[in-house]
């Protein structure tokens, strides 16, 4: 498997008036070259900033401070503006996470596609919207022709959500970021969504990075997965590998925690705490004030993820140690599930 | 379940919004929307039960119905016999007040359902002073009981909202409702808003406070992994009307109605070795203003027929308290 990108000790910092916020501090993982990866954390786990720093627009006061994103052997932290712009919608591209927002309330969905198109193909207005015609077409908006003049409020919300994939997608990008683009739409919205987005991955041949909390989407999804806690890698692996041997208190606790359609667990895990404040970062593991399993040694070192069996890393130090535990809380979780 | 207690009946619910256009002069009904249109159930005492359905599909709007806090536009709603809607719209302040405190609410969203600017302490308290549930000397014995029963801490009761975590708010907002000892409540998505660590922290108070308490709990919410938690009976609703109801594995496992089929089967599930055909509704969930006749899902169902568009299928029995509406059922 080649490496279409590599992000190397992304190190991304808002200097805010409280104190430097420490969003992304040190993330590392590979994105595959035709495999579906998954980026899961909470909210302020680093998910959308990672996303953000990769295409070079993180909202100021925030700044990249450290580290590598390689993109075809080129270290995208290093371009100027300019040439970022050029990649941006062309060669890498996100969809938003709220749809609402993301698209602008007083241009035509048509308009807004068609800028993107004609930013970077050399096209003619009519050639450009035919484009955009078409590409409304593939995201399922019927009567595209007509549709194609109206503003985003005269969509419902699964509508505007695939506006905004059509969007990201119509320069035919290689990879797509797409931002929580299920979250807050009804289970039979998030299918459409879901469906959609599995047959232009098939038709467009792009890499897809789906950044969601869910482990559901994550397991329907996904072929790699990476774990995010506080700007952390908590582990990073293969979907199965991380789904029945998870190698990280932090994923355990969230596949414990977290109530599944298939069944009742009887009492479910809770990760003691909240998320840290990210100006003062509890040193060390990151996870190690809501973990059961924390020694010592866990509030001394900032782990790295290392790899423990092959295409798996853990950035736990005493993976070792509880490895044989995580797997039976898991394991008892899903019997009661099945038991019930 | 028969024998079991009946606390709520609700029979026949409606509830319609009309809707108004403005003309040169005065305005005119063009319209109405069907938002609870003929919902039949029982509660029983002690038990969760579930109401899922896409949004728009009249889940919170029968909740808010039952509670008087919109009024009904027909049916009944007995709460250990006595007729609330009728309390709702004719009965004296001290009956009002009365079930006021029996039946509380839980709101969907923490960040927008507390007053900013008052201290936990007023926000709790205020529900049993304006009862007049304790003296006042017992008043912050009380308060502090009723935050530790949440997991709160007394320094909390100083601080204002803002000052907390959505899940230490959705606590508070726990703590307002459980304030004048109801013995019912509805939660309106008490965990959509929050973070996934913190959800189970939230559901598994909830199902403390509910066996310490004995109270009955009406669950609203459209993530059906939390209602596959936590309830025990579901109710499906699909725009203003009951599909499906009945004990929550059959809902899960032994879906007769294709809308429920395909609620079920869109949910992501969180295993990667098991690979579900997922089905797909394509198209929009048809207005409430003009419903389609029939059964409503016809438009969207992928084993309508013409009898579907004709005829509003009655309700039958799948098995012991499991019922379904629909002439052509999935199994």
């Amino acid at each position: 498997m080649t490496n279409i990108m590599e992000i190397e000790n992304l190190k991304t910092y808002f200097y805010t008036e409280a104190g430097i916020v420490k969003a992304l501090d040190g993330v590392t993982f590979n994105i595959e070259e035709d495999v579906t990866h998954g980026l899961v954390g909470e909210s302020g786990s680093g998910k959308t900033v990672t996303a953000l720093s990769v295409l070079g627009i993180v909202p100021s006061p925030g700044k990249i401070v450290d580290g590598r994103v390689m993109f075809h052997g080129e270290n995208l932290v290093e371009k100027s503006d300019k040439e970022m712009q050029k990649l941006r919608g062309n060669k890498i591209s996100i969809s938003f996470q709220d749809p609402s927002t993301s698209l602008n309330p007083v241009f035509t969905v048509g308009s807004q596609i068609q800028e993107v198109i004609m930013r970077h193909q050399d096209v003619t207005k009519e050639e450009a919207k035919k484009a955009v015609i078409e590409i409304l077409e593939t995201v399922r908006i019927s009567e595209a022709e007509q549709r194609y003049y109206e503003y985003p409020h005269q969509f419902s919300t699964g509508m505007r959500q695939r506006i905004a994939i059509a969007r990201a997608l119509s320069a035919r990008p290689e990879i797509l970021f797409a931002d929580e683009p299920t979250t807050a739409l009804d289970v039979t919205i998030e299918a459409q969504v879901l469906n959609l987005m599995q047959e232009l991955q098939k038709n467009f041949g792009m890499d897809l990075v789906m950044i969601t909390h869910d482990m559901g989407v994550i397991a329907e999804m996904c072929k790699r997965v990476t774990v995010l806690y506080a700007g952390r890698v908590c582990e990073t692996g293969d979907v199965r590998s991380i789904f029945h041997e998870p190698l990280h208190p932090y994923t355990t606790a969230l596949l414990t925690s977290v109530p599944s359609v298939l069944g009742r667990i009887k009492r479910l895990a809770v990760i003691p705490g909240t998320i840290p404040d990210l100006i003062y970062p509890p040193p060390g593991c990151r996870f190690h004030p809501r973990c059961t399993f924390a020694k010592d040694i866990c509030k001394q070192e900032m782990p790295d993820a290392v790899e423990i069996k092959k295409g798996h890393k853990s950035a736990c130090i005493r993976i070792d140690e509880i490895k044989g535990e995580l797997l039976s809380r898991l394991k008892q979780a899903r019997e009661e599930m099945e038991s019930e | 379940m028969s024998k079991q207690d009946v606390i709520l009946s609700v029979t026949d619910l409606q509830k319609y919004f009309t809707v108004v256009s403005r003309q040169i002069i005065g305005s005119k009904v063009t319209g109405k929307v069907h938002a609870v249109d003929h919902v039949d159930f029982d509660v029983y005492r002690g038990e969760t039960l579930g109401l899922v359905g896409e949004s728009g599909c009249g889940k919170t709007t029968t909740a808010r119905t039952i509670l008087g806090l919109t009024p009904a536009s027909g049916g009944e709603v007995l709460y250990n016999g006595e007729d609330l809607l009728q309390i709702w719209e004719k009965g004296s302040k001290e009956e009002k007040m009365k079930y006021r405190r029996k039946l509380k609410l839980v709101f969907q969203n923490p960040w927008t359902s507390l007053n900013p600017r008052m201290p936990v302490k007023d926000i709790v308290s205020e529900g049993f002073n304006i009862h007049g549930l304790v003296e006042k000397e017992d008043a912050r014995d009380r308060l502090y009981d009723i935050l530790h029963e949440v997991g709160l801490e007394p320094y909390h009761a100083e601080r204002f909202p803002h000052q907390f975590s959505g899940g230490q708010r959705q606590r508070i907002v726990i703590a307002r409702a459980l304030s004048v000892d109801p013995e019912f409540i509805f939660a309106d998505e008490p965990v959509a808003s929050l973070d996934v660590s913190i959800r189970a922290q939230i559901l598994n108070l909830m199902t403390d406070l509910q066996a310490k308490k004995n109270l009955t709990y009406v669950y609203i919410s459209h993530d059906l992994s939390s209602v596959r938690q936590i309830c025990a009976r579901v109710i499906v609703m699909y725009l203003g009307q009951m599909v499906e109801y009945g004990p929550v594995k059959a809902i899960f496992e032994e879906f007769q109605h294709h809308y429920t089929e395909a609620l079920m089967k869109a949910i992501p599930v969180p295993d990667p070795d098991r690979s579900r055909e997922r089905i797909v509704l394509w198209g929009e969930v048809p207005s409430t203003i003009n419903p389609p006749g029939g059964c409503r899902f016809h438009t969207r169902c992928p084993a309508a027929q013409e009898k579907c568009s004709k005829e509003q299928p009655p309700f039958t029995k799948a098995k012991k308290g499991h019922y379904f509406a629909c002439w052509y059922p999935v199994a």
